[in-house]
């Protein structure tokens, strides 16, 4: 089942990318929003509700092919180093902050109060950073 | 140096992450500047140029990181496995399509709307790419 492991990893890899990349586009849309004019930075907060979305379906399929990889490569979870347990903690991490995204979005459409949109600044560099240690752990792990 | 080999592979992974970020962000992007108001399509286009400079900072840190763990992980070219010369091939196709991707925006900039209307084909393309890349490396390494 090489083949099978070798599709998982492709997926999880594409998953570990679509998770992260969209937040740092989000970045470089908030840079720009704070200098453009009140039109221009609302025409750029259309933006990161579609790229939250796109990271959260990259999340998902880290945490569906990650834990198939889980059994299909490393023969169950007692198997795994202990730096795979320290990276699941920053993957539970950045699910967290994917969802409080989430939450947050589903607030703002629901009562039209785009102060809550205030979150999404500190909420965004927490997911890159809790991606970051993902990457690192991993390397540490199956390196 | 096992440490430094991590460290390596951690940034060539953050190469990745900063490439793609281009290719979604701008894809997201363009969708929304079509849909969009001409004053508000004017703010939106100030973010292709600017993702795509970190897209760059990503492509350089991928080669960077990959050239120095060719050598100090597989002792050099020779060792590498069929695969990964493939792998290369998707790289450099995707290096050269960035390059004429950026001499493209900077005619789209100067006014010319059939570069910029060709601009998200040739990213397209980059992105198919970089997933091939990403699919050969895994074939090469795995």
């Amino acid at each position: 089942m090489t083949w099978l492991n070798d599709i998982l990893l492709v997926l999880h890899f594409v998953g570990l990318v679509i998770g992260a990349g969209p937040g740092i586009a989000n970045m470089v849309i908030m840079r720009t929003a704070a200098t453009a004019t009140p039109d221009g930075a609302a025409a750029l907060r259309k933006v990161p509700p579609v790229l939250v979305n796109v990271s959260t379906g990259g999340v998902a399929l880290l945490w569906i092919t990650g834990l198939i990889m889980v059994w299909s490569v490393y023969g169950g979870p007692g198997n795994l180093p202990w730096a795979f347990w320290v990276k699941i903690v920053f993957v539970v991490a950045l699910t967290a902050v994917v969802i409080a995204m989430q939450v947050t979005l589903a607030e703002i459409r629901k009562t039209g109060n785009m102060a809550l949109a205030a979150r999404m600044p500190k909420l965004g560099p927490l997911a890159g950073l809790s991606a970051l240690l993902v990457v690192f752990f991993a390397v540490v792990a199956f390196q | 140096m096992v440490w430094l080999n991590d460290v390596l592979l951690m940034l060539h992974f953050l190469g990745l992450a900063m490439g793609f970020s281009a290719s979604f962000g701008n894809m997201v992007m363009m969708g929304i500047i079509a849909k969009a108001k001409p004053s508000e399509a004017i703010v939106l286009a100030r973010f292709p140029p600017a993702i795509s400079r970190v897209a760059d900072i990503g492509l350089a840190l991928l080669w960077v990181t990959g050239v120095v763990m060719v050598f100090t992980q597989w002792g050099g070219p020779a060792a590498m496995p069929g695969f990964f010369w493939v792998k290369i091939v998707a790289v450099v196709a995707m290096t050269g399509l960035v390059g004429y991707m950026h001499s493209l925006m900077g005619r789209a900039q100067r006014g010319d709307m059939a570069s910029a209307r060709q601009l998200p084909t040739f990213g397209r393309i980059a992105s198919i790419c970089a997933l091939l890349a990403v699919v050969f490396a895994v074939l090469a390494f795995q």
